[in-house]
């Protein structure tokens, strides 16, 4: 019970930090989407099934404060669905069943490889679905890499400061 | 049977996040029908009240940058209406005094949410239809245009700025030249593209870009930007032009929601057409 409350006073930290503090520093040109740090923390051991409708919850918190309608709830989502393949495909399957929590400590490689693709996936269809067409394709590949870069480096500060 | 049901159970992950995209494309495809979504928009008053708390705190770190350009701005009215006593008190005529007749007031606002590197970018401010704001009303601040309100709540409105794909402003180069749509390309929040001027028309860098006046949004001449570079290609019909934007979208704070008292009239006129 505590724990579960423990992981909504996270949820709601996250959507409050994006709010308040992200969407208003921009450094050339793009912004950090520190929430999806959210898929990071959650237990492994919970199935997807659950963690679907909690990201799209998560997306929609994002989107009604930024107005965006949606847009942060699909890509949070696809993100969600994707983060089970990318467990099975970049940890060891004996790794996998044992832990609870995904850290930085253990499964060095592996780790930073996770967050690096699923922070980058969720980026590029958030910043497509904003744009909504294919004419802008530059600018959101350009967009999502800085974009990305800033979200890494601020994840991996905050899970270096966790584990002092 | 059975295998209907165990085929349906592995696949349930798949169809709940299929269901899910859908929820949310349904959202992003009614972003056209704005107002039935107003429950979720900016406007929406929980929302808007936390940015309004969030605001009055971060307010108070531009105090003293906010003084200094409010000290800039009167001074240009002053000298301005200085300008404007002293050509009419010259004027010999009383008559001429009805050509300066008011056909515009102003109401000032102040920006409470502002996104600026999106490729929709969006404005609320913090006055609604209960202050007398309507959608189709110019914005501007002390330094040029702004946008345009899209849609208006209570005690917020929606501002359509310049910096959104969708918006087409009406401009001219100079003041009395020829008539183009200002677009923004979504590269650079200081620079838009003026279209549609034809390449018979000479305009050179430094020529200054105003409202056309051509709609009932903005009085002419209104400052947009200053031409910072013009192209024009062999077999083009109309020149390539980079505006400078003359507001800073970076830190639009203070602003003036621009009322045309005849726009009722001018659109009952126009429907005539």
């Amino acid at each position: 019970m505590q724990e579960r409350f423990s992981y909504i006073l996270k949820f709601l930290l996250l959507v409050l930090v994006q709010v308040l503090l992200l969407d208003n520093i921009h450094l050339f040109g793009a912004q950090a989407y520190l929430y999806i740090m959210f898929l990071v923390i959650f237990p492994i051991s919970i199935s997807s099934k659950i963690l679907m409708p909690i990201s799209f919850l998560l997306g929609l918190c994002v989107d009604i404060f930024s107005g965006t309608y949606g847009i942060h709830a699909a890509a949070t989502t696809f993100a969600a669905f994707a983060r089970p393949f990318l467990i099975r495909l970049l940890f060891p399957l004996n790794d996998v069943n044992q832990i609870e929590v995904l850290s930085l400590s253990k499964q060095k490689i592996s780790f930073v490889c996770f967050v690096a693709v699923i922070v980058f996936l969720h980026h590029f269809v958030l910043l497509m679905l904003e744009a909504f067409s294919f004419n802008y394709i530059g600018v959101v590949v350009g967009k999502t890499l800085l974009s990305s870069i800033y979200t890494l480096i601020l994840t991996f500060c905050l899970f270096l400061f966790q584990r002092k | 049977m059975r295998n209907l049901f165990l085929f349906l159970k592995k696949t349930a992950t798949f169809f709940e996040f299929l269901l899910l995209e859908i929820v949310a494309f349904l959202l992003i495809i009614n972003n056209d029908g704005y107002q039935s979504n107003a429950m979720l928009s900016s406007c929406n008053h929980l929302v808007a009240s936390t940015y309004r708390v969030a605001d009055s705190i971060k307010e108070y770190f531009n105090l003293g940058k906010e003084n200094l350009s409010l000290i800039e701005e009167n001074t240009r009215l002053k000298a301005r209406v200085l300008m404007l006593e002293t050509a009419l008190s010259s004027s010999i005529q009383a008559d001429s005094i009805g050509v300066l007749k008011k056909d515009y007031s102003f109401l000032s606002a102040k920006s409470v949410y502002n996104t600026v590197d999106n490729i929709q970018n969006y404005i609320v401010i913090n006055r609604g239809t209960e202050d007398g704001v309507s959608p189709e009303m110019g914005v501007i601040d002390g330094y040029g245009v702004v946008g345009i309100v899209k849609t208006t709540s209570k005690h917020f409105s929606l501002v359509l700025p310049i910096l959104n794909v969708q918006s087409r402003l009406s401009c001219r180069v100079n003041r009395g030249g020829c008539f183009g749509s200002l677009v923004w390309d979504a590269k650079d929040a200081r620079y838009a593209m003026l279209e549609e001027i034809p390449r018979h028309v000479k305009v050179e860098v430094g020529d200054s870009v105003f409202t056309s006046g051509l709609s009932s949004v903005f009085p002419e001449g209104f400052l947009v930007g200053v031409v910072d570079e013009s192209f024009l290609n062999e077999d083009a019909a109309n020149h390539t032009i980079k505006v400078r934007l003359a507001c800073d979208f970076y830190s639009v704070n203070y602003v003036k929601v621009v009322r045309y008292d005849k726009k009722e009239e001018y659109d009952t006129i126009k429907t005539e057409i």
